[in-house]
């Protein structure tokens, strides 16, 4: 695969937790434009992987490179920043402001955000904030959050809440989303929903790498998987190669129940 | 040399008194996650309960205990009353920092109402100061220092061997594994405060006596010192509470000796930023519980 | 009759301006400043020294400066001063540290300076303190005590229309809406691009030059300040008004400021004095406000009047699409 092709590249990451190696020497490559699964056991070190990745922890070694540029020491808003934006396990919104607002924070660019423009600049404002406010509309109504767009964040159901972290990214214009369990206590219709959304999200030229349990899912959608399991990358392949691999196979037996 | 030992001594009786109030606030710390910022309360009520005791004509085992009991309840009553049910309905711990705060504002101006502002004299009979190996000690500077070791023994017994420490230690693990095992959670903090009451209680007594007169502000000014202790020590560790305690109280008394007394404390504050700053677990506890 | 009034509300006036400060950073940004009066005292000390007279070293009295500049020079310095202070501060104590034990910090942070100012007589006189600060334009104008108190009234009421302002300006704005992203949800505002640390930071400097600005206030009322006016239990109150009235809310602020200051003054008159107890008139005032603020937090957190929300008035109706999927429901 050519060097181009390849927009994120785990290499040799290391972080341990009081004695605890979560992740240990972890490699793989997430290439442009693809819909990129990560699978593994229980403890196998995804969720440190996502935190590492998009900033929230630093790695102890190794090397992340994001589209050329290393960014395994920036912090989590400078990785955003850059084009690579991450989703939560559970919906974490901006309870007291409303719907609307939640998308509209998550618009790009953020050079209205100033001191002296909110005191002395405010005409300026109004016109780009009502552009703004134009698209966040259009996505609510995409995600049939539109009638509850002035409702308080907090207010919402679990299931509009999720609807509301896609609107946000969507709003956002990432080059790349890290989805952290997508699917995780999810039914079925809105997972059908959600699974729309993240095709939508790629034929839109955002490449997404997912942590996902739910391996149908999986199947379903990503073009290609990596497989953790104890902190480091043991397989990567279709979900059909890999269910006849035996480390993958060895890996999850390892684990009282799994869900396929 | 010599005046640095005394130095160190008056830091040992110090750290007596920081070391029992602060076991007690490691121990409600352990099991509620929050600083209590009414700590210093526990110990003022204490003290002004041995007051009363005293007046009674109690002797001092009566008052001692006075002490101890009136702050057990109180401590208690905070956390029966206030804390338990914000934490029931799922308050954020800023909230709950806050509910301390005011708790503080309305048990320490409680004391002033009943028992007026002005400084009340309170005395135990006190011997001259005996020479003992290199230190200068009064009986009941001896009687503080060995009141102290023989609470923190008699809580580090009840934490290691008894039900009641073992429920305690799962608790300040994990809440949620400790409520799996069956463990009723919320009486065994009840319980906890109860003690972490009577301990402060009980250093309240002490620290009046210690310093010969009581006002309704006793307890608080020490607070951020106890604060300090735990903190430097490993807040929620037992063991790191008593060793904050000899650090934070011998560095107090040394200190007195350089710069002018009424920076005593500002010498504890140093020491409790830096250590937030630059070790926030503290030097003996291996969490991480105070960095976002 | 009318002086008490006046005065009265001058006062209510100035404690408003404190009320936003601590709204910036309590209400907006969801930090709990406890050193919000430490800011005010040094805006006081600092607008003393700045207008007021030179101290009169013959009789032992020693404050820094005494430049006897204007009083809008004052204002300006105080501002700058807190600012700077704020900065230093903020910008160590928000690094890393927990809602809980960053408070602490600035409990700690307060009484050392207390202790500092206090007993290094040198540089505001200590416990003692600063006076004969002069009273804005109060030569200039050569007005009788009445008509000059209602000037004085007119012109705090000029700064904090000009503090109010600000304030709407802000909160309805896109730097408004990010600090309260900041507050709702650090790691999401974090996964949004914004730096939680800057933004906090610039809300708790924004709070101290405020702070400063109605402690410069003070000063100038007072015509002194010293040790006594800054006790721990003045940031209760404010903390106290700023629940009571609403967090968030402008118009909060105004109401709660009201509201405790009203309750702190008819407290106090209609006791019945204790004898011998010199002390229960504050105590009882305290006591009442510790436990309005855990009633309020019990049952009406948000205030009495709740931070307004944000309200999209599409024009355009949504286009008949497909049946409003079962998912907004799931």
């Amino acid at each position: 695969m050519a060097d181009d092709d390849v927009l994120l590249e785990v290499r040799g990451v290391s972080k341990s937790f009081g004695g605890v190696h979560a992740v240990n020497d972890c490699s793989f490559v997430v290439r442009r434009g693809s819909l990129t699964g990560l699978i593994g056991p229980n403890g196998a070190g995804k969720s440190t992987t996502v935190e590492l990745i998009s900033g929230f922890q630093p790695a102890d070694s190794g090397k992340i490179v994001f589209d050329g540029k290393e960014i395994q020491r920036l912090p989590a808003h400078a990785v955003s920043r850059l084009g690579l934006i991450r989703t939560f396990q559970t919906p974490r919104e901006w309870k007291h402001l409303t719907t609307l607002e939640n998308v509209l924070i998550a618009a790009p660019d953020h050079s209205r955000e100033r001191l002296w423009r909110s005191l002395f600049a405010r005409r300026g404002l109004a016109a780009a904030e009502a552009a703004d406010r134009a698209r966040a509309r259009d996505l609510l109504e995409e995600f049939g959050l539109f009638n509850v767009r002035n409702e308080l964040a907090g207010n919402l159901s679990g299931g509009q809440k999720r609807l509301l972290e896609f609107a946000r990214i969507a709003m956002a214009r990432p080059r790349m989303v890290l989805l952290d369990e997508p699917q995780s206590g999810v039914n079925p219709v809105l997972g059908e929903r959600m699974g729309d959304a993240i095709k939508a999200m790629v034929a839109d030229g955002i490449t997404v790498l997912m942590v996902e349990h739910h391996l149908n899912f999986v199947e379903r959608v990503c073009d290609i998987v990596h497989v953790m399991s104890l902190g480091q990358c043991i397989a990567t392949g279709t979900m059909a190669e890999l269910r006849m691999d035996t480390t993958v196979i060895d890996a999850y037996l390892g684990q009282a129940e799994v869900r396929v | 040399m010599q005046d640095l030992l005394l130095g160190v001594g008056f830091g040992l009786v110090t750290a007596s008194i920081i070391a029992l109030s602060t076991v007690a606030l490691s121990l409600q710390y352990s099991v509620s996650n929050i600083p209590n910022f009414a700590h210093g309360e526990l110990m003022t009520v204490g003290a002004y309960a041995a007051l009363v005791a005293q007046n009674a004509h109690g002797n001092v085992l009566v008052q001692a205990f006075a002490a101890a009991l009136m702050g057990g309840i109180v401590a208690f009553g905070m956390n029966y009353l206030v804390i338990q049910p914000f934490t029931r309905r799922g308050a954020r711990n800023i909230v709950l920092f806050i509910l301390t705060l005011a708790i503080s504002l309305v048990v320490q101006n409680g004391v002033l109402l009943i028992f007026g502002g002005a400084n009340v004299g309170y005395q135990l009979s006190q011997g001259a100061p005996q020479q003992v190996g290199p230190f200068l000690f009064t009986i009941e500077n001896e009687v503080i220092i060995v009141a102290a070791v023989v609470i923190m023994v008699a809580v580090h017994v009840l934490l290691q061997y008894t039900k009641f420490g073992k429920a305690q230690r799962a608790i300040s693990d994990s809440r949620e594994l400790a409520r799996i095992t069956g463990i009723n959670a919320e009486r065994v903090i009840q319980l906890t405060w109860l003690v972490d009451g009577m301990i402060a209680g009980f250093a309240g007594f002490t620290l009046g006596a210690s310093v010969g007169s009581l006002s309704p502000t006793i307890g608080s000014s020490f607070l951020l010192v106890i604060f300090a202790a735990a903190i430097v020590g490993g807040i929620g560790k037992i063991h790191g509470a008593m060793a904050g305690a000899l650090l934070i109280g011998v560095a107090m008394e040394v200190s007195a000796l350089y710069v002018p007394a009424e920076y005593k404390e500002v010498v504890a504050f140093a020491l409790l930023i830096a250590t937030l700053l630059l070790r926030p677990q503290g030097l003996f506890s291996a969490e991480r519980v105070v960095v976002r | 009759m009318i002086d008490y009034v006046v005065s009265t509300l001058t006062l209510g006036a100035i404690w408003c301006v404190f009320t936003y400060a601590l709204n910036v950073t309590w209400g907006w940004t969801g930090q709990l400043d406890l050193a919000v009066f430490m800011f005010v005292a040094l805006g006081a000390y600092v607008y003393s020294v700045v207008c007021g007279p030179p101290a009169n070293a013959a009789l032992g009295i020693t404050w820094i400066l005494g430049l006897r500049l204007p009083f809008f020079v004052g204002l300006l310095a105080a501002m700058v001063v807190t600012g700077l202070v704020g900065l230093l501060v903020g910008g160590i104590a928000l690094r890393r540290l927990r809602d809980d034990y960053f408070a602490i910090t600035t409990v700690v942070t307060t009484l050392t300076v207390y202790a500092v100012i206090a007993q290094f007589q040198p540089l505001f006189n200590g416990f003692t303190g600063i006076y004969g600060v002069p009273q804005p334009l109060a030569a200039f104008l050569n007005l009788p005590p009445t008509l000059y108190g209602i000037f004085l009234f007119g012109y705090v009421l000029v700064v904090l229309a000009i503090v109010i302002a600000v304030m709407y300006a802000i909160f309805h704005s896109p730097y408004g809406r990010r600090m309260r992203a900041v507050r709702e949800d650090e790691k999401a505002a974090a996964a949004f691009g914004r730096d939680v640390y800057a933004v906090k930071l610039q809300a708790y400097v924004i709070a101290a030059v405020v702070a400063g600005l109605g402690g410069a206030l003070m000063g100038a009322f007072l015509t002194a300040f010293n040790s006594y006016a800054w006790q721990v239990g003045e940031t209760f109150l404010i903390y106290a008004a700023i629940f009571v009235g609403g967090s968030g809310s402008i118009r909060g602020v105004l109401l709660g400021t009201f509201f405790i200051a009203v309750l702190v003054q008819e407290v106090t008159r209609l006791l019945v004095v204790i004898p011998g107890n010199a002390y229960a008139g504050d105590a009882l005032r305290y006591m009442i406000v510790g436990l309005l603020i855990i009633a309020v937090l019990w049952w009406r957190p948000q205030g009495l009047i709740p931070e307004p929300r944000d309200h999209d008035d599409a024009t355009r109706l949504p286009e008949p699409g497909p049946a409003p999927s079962a998912v907004q429901h799931g």
